[in-house]
């Protein structure tokens, strides 16, 4: 049990926070406003009908938990004025008081109503309910000797120890989470902001809508600009912030979904892939009538007729248009006083402000270390928490049952720690490798004869082998294995799938000129020298958008055959996916040698004519279809969709997605949970390639099952779903319909039963079942139709 | 199992008019699975009377309520207070349950609230189609175990009509496979498609519906 | 703000997330006459108890789920979508009107949304349209 300092209660903070709680440690959280969440405290909710995972509400639960949690402990408005780090770390701050302890605090408003001057508001986003001081109108910080909200406050939650109040925390290590600034959009003075009425940033626009339907008025017509800081050499700033074309999407679409008659224009450089099931989500904002125009503004001015006219430069020329509502898509810039805390810890900082710790006891975290979307944060910081504590992290708590729930008896259900992992690809290495280090018995079965590189010393590594049944649940799942020896029998309490996707191949032409692009560099090299340059085709974006994982294998290639003699390779994409600072880096230097880049728009077609390829696209800048010929095509499978193994799902019990790739695209199931209690899923099977986020989701993996399996028993509260023996007739729609197929038939008592450990108590299968032979208990058609305002008549 | 459908409301509502008191009595097998007429249902379609009355300005009392099975007397008699109380009985049973309820209850009136459809299983949630016609003569041994009487919109025994177009019938090429199409497919995958050579006589009906109302008398399992 | 006139308050059944979003709405004149019922998931509510409400004289059924690939249980809020047009349809056979059965997606955090939805079913209830 340790005590450890985290600085900055944003997500990142409070994510790593609630890890080392979970862990048994005592965390304090130094933030230096009056609030707790950081940025996310300012995001709207950006569904529609429909959920777009732009994470903002796992973030409020998340900060809703960790606060209440007696082990973590936030001061807010607290400043830190000196760190010594020799053989302990010893860190002085500063509070400005009064304080909260929301672990004692029954948010009963008491401290709220009893303040003589009003000085406390209360807030409220989902679950997470928080006080904001505002120490101006304070009285205590006017001198006097008022504590009102203490003595009123019937849980003891209030501390007040003078106005101000100095303390020294000593810990055995900290965590760097201060976050980030907004790009101040004034620096680009030419695009109006703080100049132009109706010019807004991101964040402005984040704000406006979590409480109103339009930006300026009704049916306007916005335009958003990406990149404002981003991808910008001349500002310093020459790199990819990675969050903005997530946002700016999904702000486009809440506010065309909140009234039709918007009109809106994105004005954009390369759009980012930033979702699994992208190309879906950006062919509904093209069918929403979303226009998307390529080329940022250069500038902004009041027009004649009194809108904002922008003048765009359109291929060699400059076009304009005007608009009602300008939103500036800012990007992520160092955190405010960033300088100060790299000074007081020691921390290095990149040439883009990004921070970074050599210290062996100091480590950063989220979006002070580099772009990083809600979601990236809250992974990234549990991959910081496992660096922070060691790998064996303490012993994990198991979970209590809250006490208004004990109506119901609670039973601890034992389970297995053995944890079977299938497929031994990076994401199934990485996730037994991280297991193996925190004491769990790993089992990792491959289908083909493979050798991995990494040392996988104590995983019991069995290859060419294949699940081919399984049968119980979370805990104890009962795994037929067929091995080269036979078919063995296995008992798991956790199984991960790391399966990859099936190649489907069909990239290729029978004549050879076009081949896949992982064989394109082999293809090229067999090829007689020519005379003449020849030149090199690399196809993306195909079918579906291309991922950054295969933009970073096309950039590779395309290097690599570039510098050869007499090769000019053209790469032909729809967007240049860049969201990553390596790989804006190797995108700059890809051109610097040569490589040609040429973005179409709609549909590409490639020929193999014998000779060569054809390859023929609209040209946007053109406005015309324009033909190339090359020598050879390699064509990215990451263009093309790729299904994970359907024979697999069914067996796992796991759903799908639109593309047939692991698990519906749903947000509480980040970054690697399923439908079925127990089992886990990650990588390309479920629709991540790109390596770095890949070792991320593995880390992130191995926490969930650690937590899930450390304390060996799963504690049960068992208010799980009743099966009425003698109305159930096995009518099998429950066991169908259950989403975490929690239900199973019992054979001695002929009829169906929900598993307590699995079951989630829903009610779907109550809403489903023909017979009405299935009660969750508490929530009786006679209590529900209880009303308030019944006369006894009913 | 025996597959049915709800009556459009508006049908099963014109046959209860003037009635006082009103029984609706659901079935807990068959039609519970195929979600036509279980507990569920009962309690929808009271309701939707209930609603309706008051709209309308009537009084009635609609009293529900659901037994194993409509088609054994025994369990008729879970049931027998309130269908005696009641002026009359919605059955939401299959037609054999509606014409049982009726026997057993001289003298009751009874309205069914289905329409009964084919003996059919279950091919995911929501969707069941027809297995069985119930010939009374069943030839699964010649053909594959895939019914021509069954599949075959028209019952033939002796290969597809012209009507099949790339697997599908012509009575509904959407959705209904060709019966013989399903038979070829399924004889050539077992290596039996000489089995099909073999030519049918004309079947004989009256093992099945057309011999008159079907009657089945087992002397060794009688009491 | 004007007084829902009917006997009964109208009902909103809402699931655990969607009722965050209710106990936040800012103005809380706008819940008064309705009455929350929370259940764990949108995708437990069945037509019957929908309909059990209507003859208990609750004017107007508000459903709240979460929006479509939000939902906790994956597909509860597209089960309650279902009911809630099947028990539409069948107020429309009944002859007492479709309408009266109204779903919307908010997320936990929508209690904007849900403020704009409560005004707009206050309309259509004292506008005599149900
Ligand atoms: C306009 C905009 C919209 C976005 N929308 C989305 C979205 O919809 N979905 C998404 O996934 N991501 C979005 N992002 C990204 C998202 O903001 C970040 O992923 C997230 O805020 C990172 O959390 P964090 O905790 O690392 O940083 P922050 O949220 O910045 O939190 C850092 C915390 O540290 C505190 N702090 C700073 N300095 C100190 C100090 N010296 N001492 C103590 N405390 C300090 C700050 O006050 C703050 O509370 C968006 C980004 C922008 C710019």
């Amino acid at each position: 049990m340790s005590k450890f300092l985290i600085v900055g209660a944003g997500i990142s903070g409070i994510s790593a926070a609630e890890i080392l709680a979970r862990k048994g440690h005592y965390v304090e959280i130094i933030e230096s406003t009056g609030a707790i969440g950081g940025k996310v405290n300012g995001y709207a909710c950006k569904a529609t009908d429909s959920c777009s995972r732009c994470g903002v509400c796992i973030a409020n639960t998340s900060l809703a938990g960790a606060i209440r949690n007696s082990r973590i402990r936030t001061r807010t408005s607290a400043t830190i004025n000196k760190v010594i780090n020799n053989h302990s770390l010893d860190v002085w701050i500063e509070q400005k008081n009064p304080q909260i302890d929301y672990s004692k605090c029954s948010f009963c408003d008491s401290c709220v109503n009893s303040c003589p001057v009003g000085c406390i508001t209360k807030t409220t986003r989902g679950e997470f309910t928080q006080y904001i001081f505002d120490h101006e109108k304070c009285l205590l910080h006017k001198g006097k000797a008022c504590s009102q909200c203490l003595e009123n406050c019937p849980s003891g939650a209030v501390e007040i120890n003078g106005a101000v109040s100095d303390m020294k925390i000593s810990a055995a290590a900290a965590l760097i989470a201060i976050g980030h600034e907004n790009y101040d959009a004034r620096n680009k003075v030419r695009l109006g902001y703080g100049r132009l009425e109706n010019v807004f940033t991101g964040s402005d626009v984040e704000e406006i809508l979590s409480h109103q339907d339009y930006l300026y008025r009704s049916g306007e017509d916005v335009a958003f600009i990406q990149c404002v800081g981003s991808r910008d050499p001349e500002a310093g700033r020459n790199f990819c912030s990675s969050v903005c074309c997530s946002y700016a999407l999904r702000l486009a679409r809440v506010l065309k979904y909140r009234n039709k008659d918007t009109k809106i224009t994105i004005y954009y450089i390369d759009i980012q892939n930033f979702d699994k099931t992208f190309t879906a989500f950006r062919n509904e904002l093209e069918g929403m009538g979303i226009d998307f125009v390529r080329g940022i503004p250069f500038s902004v001015e009041r027009g004649r007729t009194g809108k904002l006219k922008v003048l765009v430069p359109d291929g060699g020329a400059v076009s304009s248009a005007e608009h009602d509502a300008l939103v500036l898509s800012t990007g992520i810039a160092p955190a405010r006083n960033s300088d100060r805390i790299a000074d007081l810890f020691h921390l290095d900082s990149d040439e883009s402000g990004f921070l970074s710790s050599p210290e062996k006891n100091i480590f950063v975290t989220g979006t002070c270390s580099k772009p990083l979307s809600i979601l990236d944060s809250m992974t990234a910081a549990g991959e910081a928490v496992r660096f922070i504590s060691g790998c064996g992290y303490g012993e994990a708590e198991i979970p209590e049952i809250t006490p208004h729930e004990t109506a119901f008896e609670v039973r601890d259900i034992p389970l297995r720690r053995d944890v079977l992992v299938i497929g031994a690809g990076p994401a199934g290495i990485c996730t037994a490798s991280a297991l193996k280090l925190m004491g769990y018995p790993v089992t990792l079965i491959d289908k083909n004869n493979i050798k991995p590189e990494e040392d996988l010393a104590g995983v019991d590594f069995i290859t060419g082998s294949e699940l081919v049944s399984l049968d119980g649940s979370v805990g104890n799942f009962i795994a037929d294995i067929k091995t080269p020896r036979g078919i063995m029998n296995f008992n798991f309490g956790v199984i991960v799938a790391a399966t990859g996707t099936e190649n489907n191949g069909n990239t290729v032409s029978k004549k050879g000129n076009i081949v896949s692009l992982d064989r394109l560099g082999e293809a090229v090299s067999a090829r007689k020298r020519r005379r003449e340059a020849s030149a090199v085709a690399i196809v993306l974006d195909l079918e579906i958008d291309e991922t950054r994982a295969s933009t970073e294998t096309a950039l590779k290639t395309a290097l690599e055959i570039q510098e050869r003699e007499r090769y000019q390779v053209f790469i032909f994409c729809k967007d240049m996916r860049v969201a990553s600072p390596e790989l804006e880096r190797l995108y700059q230097s890809s051109r610097d040698s040569g490589v040609t880049i040429i973005k179409y728009s709609g549909r590409l077609s490639v020929e193999d004519d014998g000779s060569g390829v054809i390859i023929e696209f609209d040209d946007p800048y053109l406005n015309r279809r324009v033909v190339v010929q090359c020598i050879i095509a390699g064509i990215s499978p990451g263009g093309i969709p790729q299904k994970a193994d359907p024979a697999l799902m069914k067996l796992l019990g796991i759903t799908g997605d639109c593309y047939g790739q692991i698990q519906e695209n749903n947000v509480h199931l980040f970054p690697a949970g399923t439908n079925r209690p127990g089992v886990f899923a990650l990588g390309s099977c479920r629709g991540e390639h790109f390596g770095p986020q890949i070792l991320l989701d593995a880390g992130a993996a191995a926490r969930s099952i650690d937590e899930l399996i450390a304390p060996g028993i799963i504690k049960v509260e068992l208010s799980n779903v009743v099966v009425d023996q003698d109305k159930c007739i096995l009518c099998l729609t429950c066991i169908r319909s259950c989403p975490s197929r929690a239900m199973i038939i019992n054979s001695e008592k002929g009829c169906a039963q929900s598993i307590a450990e699995v079951c989630q108590k829903c009610g779907i299968c109550v809403g489903e079942c023909p017979a009405k032979a299935i009660v969750l208990p508490g929530y009786e058609d006679t209590k529900i139709l209880e009303s308030a305002d019944d006369a006894g008549n009913y | 199992m025996i597959t049915a459908v709800q009556k459009p409301f508006e049908e099963i509502y014109q046959n209860i008019k003037g009635i006082e008191k009103l029984l609706v009595l659901g079935c807990g097998s068959c039609v519970t699975v195929c979600m036509a007429g279980g507990e569920k249902e009962v309690e929808i379609l009271s309701s939707s009377i209930r609603l309706a009355n008051r709209q309308n300005g009537l009084s009635m009392e609609v009293a529900e309520g659901t037994i194993e099975r409509q088609c054994d007397r025994e369990f008729f008699d879970s049931a027998k207070k309130m269908i005696d109380e009641a002026d009359a009985v919605i059955s939401m049973a299959c037609g054999v349950g509606v014409q049982f309820l009726a026997e057993e209850f001289k003298g009751k009136v009874v309205f069914p609230a289905l329409n009964t459809k084919f003996y059919g299983a279950t091919d995911e949630q929501g969707v069941w189609s027809e297995r069985c016609a119930g010939c009374g003569d069943c030839k699964l041994t010649d053909f594959g175990g895939i019914c021509p009487v069954a599949r075959c919109s028209k019952s033939l025994m002796n290969g597809p009509c012209g009507g099949s177009s790339e697997g599908m019938c012509e009575v509904d090429p959407e959705t209904t496979p060709c019966g013989w199409q399903l038979i070829f497919d399924r004889m050539k995958e077992l290596g039996q498609l000489e089995k099909l050579e073999k030519t049918h006589p004309p079947v004989d009906w009256s093992s099945g519906r057309d011999g008159g109302p079907g009657r089945i008398i087992r002397e060794d399992v009688k009491l | 703000m004007p007084e829902i006139t009917k006997t009964r308050k109208a009902v909103i059944f809402c699931c655990e997330n969607s009722s965050l979003a209710v106990n936040a709405v800012k103005d809380t004149r706008l819940l008064e006459g309705f009455e929350q019922k929370v259940l764990p998931c949108s995708g437990k509510l069945e037509v019957g108890l929908i309909l059990k409400c209507l003859e208990r004289e609750h004017p107007f059924i508000l459903v709240l789920a979460c929006p479509l690939d939000n939902c906790k249980y994956l597909k509860g809020n597209m089960r309650a979508r279902k009911r809630v047009d099947l028990a539409n349809n069948i107020c429309e056979e009944i002859g007492i009107g479709g309408g009266r059965v109204r779903m919307d997606y908010v997320s936990s955090l929508d209690a904007h949304k849900v403020e704009r939805i409560l005004k707009e079913v206050r309309e259509q209830i004292q506008g005599g349209l149900i």
